[in-house]
């Protein structure tokens, strides 16, 4: 059941990240990783930043979300 | 929080909502119910539960094998070993989701070995091993302690053992 769709990373403001996630965009507290910076690509749950994806793997994850939605 | 069946499953699977919503395997207003009976530090009831989660419940029966499967023993049991080996089988979605996110879905024990506040948010530093060692929220359990033993799922601290 856990599987996280990555984001991406568009503003900073101290303790907390906006990601944006196409159809939306969500805040996020970035207490629990280092030197993230706008443009990452990021995994978000409850509300936490968890960890940073490289941007290769992020966008073959969001392709083959895009494409999971189009069989649905 | 009263320890019941419920209360545990609830507090280890809850993290994943975020995720199940966005998936859009529950609905939004099945969302607000699950962040409902969080914030009120309650349990929903089984059958919101089995409707959530039912990957979990699936799986949470096949561990029992036949026995009841809502028991305190069972559903923390399953959590703590069965849970991390279903990952490793790369069962179900587990098949195609990267290692990295495998890694961040598994139920993890450690230690506590410092307490930071960053900004109002309590995060422990634990220790996975003697070489391992992580940063983890501590929104869900902020009351654990240097040389707590935590139980750990999506670098959420769940539990103390």
């Amino acid at each position: 059941m856990c599987l996280a769709i990555p984001g991406k990373v568009v503003k900073i403001d101290g303790d907390t990240a906006v990601v944006d996630y196409e159809s939306e965009t969500r805040k996020a507290s970035v207490s629990l990783v280092d030197d993230l910076k706008v443009g990452d690509f990021v995994i978000v749950n409850a509300g936490f930043v968890m960890d940073k994806v490289p941007e290769e793997q992020a966008l073959k994850s969001l392709e083959a979300w895009k494409n999971a939605g189009k069989n649905d | 929080m009263i320890e019941t069946p419920e209360t545990v499953f609830f507090k280890y699977a809850y993290p994943c909502s975020d995720e199940l919503l966005r998936l859009k395997t529950i609905s939004p207003a099945q969302k607000d119910l699950l962040d409902y009976f969080f914030d009120q530090k309650k349990a929903p009831k089984r059958d919101l539960l089995e409707v959530c989660f039912p990957k979990a419940i699936e799986r949470l029966k096949r561990f029992a094998d036949g026995d009841d499967y809502w028991t305190v023993e069972n559903i923390r049991s399953y959590f703590l070993v069965y849970h991390n080996k279903v990952i490793d089988n790369r069962e179900g979605s587990y098949a195609t989701c990267s290692r990295q996110i495998r890694d961040l879905c598994k139920v993890r024990c450690g230690e506590i070995h410092g307490i930071e506040n960053i900004n109002g948010n309590i995060v422990y530093v634990v220790r996975y091993n003697q070489f391992k060692e992580t940063r983890v929220s501590g929104r869900y359990l902020p009351d654990a302690k240097v040389n707590d033993r935590i139980s750990v799922h999506w670098r959420l601290a769940i539990e103390k053992l």
